[in-house]
C-alpha cells in the first residue's frame, strides 16, 4: 500500500474545480490532476496513475456513475478508491451511490479548509 | 499546514469568492430571465408554437434550470453564500415533481415563487443593490378607504348608486367604457368593479383582466345572461332595480377577504426541502407558514403560533401522521382545527385510517403550487367561515348578544382600572316592526345589515360593535370622550337616514336612534352601570322625537 499523493478529479464547474484544486494542494498537499469531463478522465487516468479518484455526480456528457463504471473496466484501476462529490444530500441518494461501488460521498457543498482532510480520511478508510 | 500558507490560502480564497460573486450574479440574472420566457409561454396568446412544442419548449426550460440550480446549490456553500445555497437547493427540489411527472404542467404560481426567490437570491448577494428594491412592488395598503370602480357603457351615469356608495365611505370612481377603466387600472387597480351588464356581456371581456372582483348588474335575469357573467368571473349579479345595501353587503364580504390577516399554515413533514417548498409557495400566496420538523412539539407549537391549518405529511419515520393527529384531537382547543394530510395516490387505506383518526382532507402528491394554494385557502376561509358562525351573529357579522355583553363589560372595567374615558351607546332602527310588516323579513334583515356594515366602517376598528337584540345594537368607543363619542354617533345617523331602501318598485328610508353615556361624565349611579344608562339615554331619544341621539 503507498501513501495518498496523487489526485484524480473531475467536475466540469469550473468555479468548483478552482476552488477544490486550491484546497486539495495548498491544505492537502496533494498533487492534483483536473479533467472537465468523464470522458477526458478516461483517456488521462492511466498515465496519470492516481493514488484517488473524485468523481463529481452530474455533469454534461459522461455523469458521475457512468465514469466511475468505466474507470471499473480497467485493470491498472482496481484498487484505487473512488469518490463522488455531490450537492445531492437525501440519504437514500447518497446510498444509490455507495452501492455503485464508490469509498464514500464528498457533500456540497464543501468547506475548502477540510476538504483535503476529508478526502484523506476517505482514503484511509479504503486502505483500512 | 503552516500559519503562512493557511493565510495564502486564505487570501485565494478570498479572491475566487469574487469571481463566484460575480459569476453568480449573471447567473441569477439570466435565470430570471429564463422565468421571464417561461411566462410568455404559459400564455397562449402570446406564443405561435403548436401546443406540444410549447410544452416541450418549457420542460427544456425547466430542465435547464433545475440543473443550474443545483449547481448553485452545490457550490454557493463553498464559496461562504450558504443561505443563497441552501434557497437553491429548495427550489431545485421544487422542480423535481414538474419534471418526474409528466401530468403535472408548470403554473403561475411556481414561476412567481421562482421569481421571488431567486430575487431574494439577488438580494443576498448583494444587499446595497438599490435599484433592485425599487422594481419589486410594495404589497397595497388595505387600511386605505376601498376603491370601487363604477363602469356604466352607453347608460347614463347612474348618481344614485355613485352617492350612495360615496355614503358607505367608499372611494368611488366613475367611467364611461370599459377601455377607460382598462387604461386607468395600470396605474392604480381597484379593489372592486361595479359594472353595468345591461347593454351586453360582450364588451366586458377585457375586465377579465383587472384581476380584481367583479359585480355585475343588469335589467336581464336569464339563465344565458348569468352563465356569460359567471364565465366572466363575476362575484356577484344584481338585478335593477338596484337594492344598494344589498350589493353594499356583497362589496363588504369581498373587501373584507382583501383585508383578512394571512392565513396561518403549520406543516409537519420529516421531507424538509419539500415542507420548505411547500412553505415558499404558500409564503409567495400571501400566507403566514411556520414549518415543524420534530414532532414531539407538536402541542407546544400549536400553542405558540395558533395555525388555522395544519398539513401533515401522511408517512413519517418515528410517528406516523394519522396517530399525530389523534394526539392534536385529544385537546379540546384544537379539535376543531383543520388538518390536511399529503399522501401519494396509492396510500388508500391508510387516507381511511387517517380520516377515521381525525384528518380532514387529503391532498395528493405530487401536488401543483395552484392546487396547494387553492386547496389551503378555501378550506382556511371555511373554517374561518365556522368560527365566525360560533360568536358573530350571522346576518350582521357583528358580536351576538352574549359575546358583546362580556366584551363591553370587560372593556369598562378595564377603562375605569386604567382610567381612561369611553363611551357605551345603545342603538335602535326607528319603527323597524314598520319595515318587517310593510315589506317583510327578508327587507328587514337588509336594513340591519346596513347598519351593522355602516357602524362597521363609521367607527374605528378597535371599537366594539354587537348585535344586542333583534335591531339593537351596542358599541363601546374606547379612548373616546362625550363630544366625540356624540359626533361619531350622529355621523353614523345621518347616513343611516340618507340610506334608501327598496321593496321592487318602492323605495324607502329609515332612521334610527341612539343613546350614549360617557364614562367620565357619567354620575356614581350610571357609573355603577353604563349598560343601563345608555339605554335610558337611548329611551330619551325615542321618547323625543326619534332619529337622533341622546346622551
Amino acid at each position: 500500500m503507498s501513501s495518498l499523493e496523487r489526485i484524480l478529479y473531475v467536475e466540469d464547474d469550473l468555479d468548483i474545480q478552482t476552488v477544490a484544486t486550491l484546497a486539495l494542494e495548498v491544505v492537502g498537499g496533494f498533487n492534483v490532476k483536473v479533467c472537465s469531463s468523464g470522458e477526458q478522465a478516461l483517456e488521462e487516468v492511466v498515465a496519470f496513475a492516481p493514488d484517488m479518484i473524485l468523481l463529481d455526480v452530474m455533469m454534461p456528457g459522461m455523469d458521475g456513475p457512468t465514469t466511475l463504471k468505466a474507470l471499473r473496466q480497467l485493470d491498472s484501476l482496481d484498487e484505487v478508491p473512488i469518490a463522488f462529490m455531490t450537492a445531492k444530500v437525501q440519504s437514500h441518494e447518497v446510498d444509490q451511490l455507495i452501492k455503485l461501488g464508490a469509498v464514500g460521498v464528498i457533500t456540497k457543498p464543501f468547506d475548502p479548509m477540510a476538504l483535503a482532510i476529508q478526502v484523506r480520511s476517505l482514503w484511509e478508510q479504503a486502505h483500512g | 499546514m503552516v500559519d503562512n500558507e493557511q493565510q495564502q490560502l486564505e487570501q485565494k480564497l478570498a479572491l475566487l469568492n469574487q469571481g463566484y460573486q460575480q459569476n453568480l450574479q449573471a447567473e441569477l440574472v439570466s435565470l430570471r430571465q429564463v422565468i421571464e420566457d417561461l411566462q410568455g409561454r404559459l400564455d397562449p396568446t402570446q406564443t405561435s408554437e403548436s401546443c406540444d412544442t410549447n410544452l416541450a419548449a418549457v420542460r427544456t426550460l425547466l430542465d435547464d434550470m433545475n440543473r443550474r440550480l443545483h449547481k448553485i446549490a452545490g457550490s454557493a456553500g463553498t464559496f461562504g453564500w450558504d443561505a443563497i445555497g441552501s434557497r437553491a437547493r429548495v427550489l431545485e427540489a421544487s422542480l423535481t415533481p414538474w419534471l418526474e411527472e409528466n401530468t403535472v404542467e408548470a403554473d403561475q404560481p411556481l414561476l412567481d415563487m421562482l421569481d421571488q426567490e431567486l430575487y431574494a437570491m439577488q438580494q443576498a448577494l448583494a444587499p446595497c443593490d438599490q435599484h433592485i428594491i425599487e422594481a419589486f412592488p410594495k404589497p397595497s395598503n388595505a387600511h386605505t378607504p376601498a376603491s370601487i370602480w363604477l363602469i356604466e357603457e352607453n347608460a347614463e351615469p347612474d348618481k344614485r348608486i355613485f352617492e350612495q356608495l360615496t355614503n358607505f365611505s367608499y372611494e368611488v370612481k366613475l367611467f364611461s367604457t370599459v377601455a377607460e377603466a382598462q387604461v386607468s387600472s395600470e396605474n392604480t387597480p381597484p379593489d372592486v368593479v361595479v359594472v353595468d351588464a345591461t347593454p351586453g356581456l360582450e364588451s366586458l371581456l377585457p375586465l377579465k383582466t383587472l384581476g380584481c372582483p367583479l359585480l355585475f348588474i343588469s335589467d336581464q335575469d336569464g339563465f344565458e345572461d348569468r352563465i356569460k357573467a359567471a364565465q366572466l368571473n363575476a362575484h356577484g349579479y344584481f338585478l335593477k332595480p338596484l337594492n344598494i345595501p344589498q350589493l353594499v353587503s356583497r362589496l363588504e364580504q369581498l373587501l373584507q377577504e382583501r383585508s383578512a390577516p394571512p392565513a396561518r399554515i403549520l406543516i409537519v413533514d420529516d421531507d424538509y426541502q419539500l415542507a420548505a417548498y411547500y412553505q415558499l409557495v404558500l409564503e409567495a400566496a400571501r400566507m403566514e407558514v411556520r414549518i415543524l420538523d420534530h414532532p414531539r412539539q407538536i402541542i407546544e407549537e400549536l400553542g405558540s403560533f395558533r395555525p388555522e391549518l395544519l398539513l401533515m405529511d401522511v408517512h413519517m419515520p418515528e410517528y406516523d401522521g394519522p396517530d399525530l393527529a389523534s394526539v392534536v384531537r385529544q385537546y379540546d382547543e384544537w379539535s376543531s382545527l383543520p388538518i390536511v394530510f399529503l399522501s401519494a395516490e396509492t396510500d388508500l387505506n391508510k387516507q381511511v385510517d387517517a380520516l377515521s383518526h381525525g384528518a380532514d382532507d387529503f391532498l395528493t402528491k405530487p401536488i401543483s403550487a395552484a392546487q396547494l394554494v387553492a386547496s389551503v385557502r378555501a378550506r382556511v376561509a371555511r373554517a374561518r367561515t365556522l368560527s365566525a358562525l360560533l360568536n358573530k351573529d350571522s346576518l350582521t357579522g357583528l358580536l351576538k348578544h352574549a359575546s358583546i355583553k362580556s366584551a363591553a363589560i370587560n372593556e369598562i372595567a378595564r377603562a375605569y382600572r386604567q382610567g381612561y374615558p369611553l363611551v357605551v351607546a345603545m342603538l335602535d332602527i326607528d319603527h323597524f316592526k314598520n319595515v318587517n310588516d310593510t315589506y317583510g323579513h327578508a327587507v328587514g334583515d337588509v336594513v340591519i345589515a346596513s347598519v351593522a356594515t355602516l357602524l362597521r366602517q363609521r367607527l374605528r376598528q378597535t371599537d366594539l360593535i354587537g348585535r344586542y337584540g333583534g335591531e339593537e345594537f351596542l358599541i363601546v368607543l374606547s379612548h373616546c370622550g362625550e363630544q366625540d363619542g356624540w359626533k361619531r354617533l350622529e355621523d353614523v345617523r345621518k347616513y343611516f337616514a340618507k340610506l334608501r331602501f327598496n321593496q321592487g318598485e318602492q323605495e324607502f328610508a329609515c332612521t334610527l336612534s341612539a343613546g350614549m353615556v360617557c364614562s367620565r361624565d357619567a354620575t356614581e349611579e350610571q357609573r355603577s352601570n353604563l349598560l343601563i344608562a345608555a339605554d335610558e339615554a337611548l329611551y330619551r331619544a325615542k321618547r323625543s322625537g326619534r332619529n337622533q341621539v341622546c346622551n
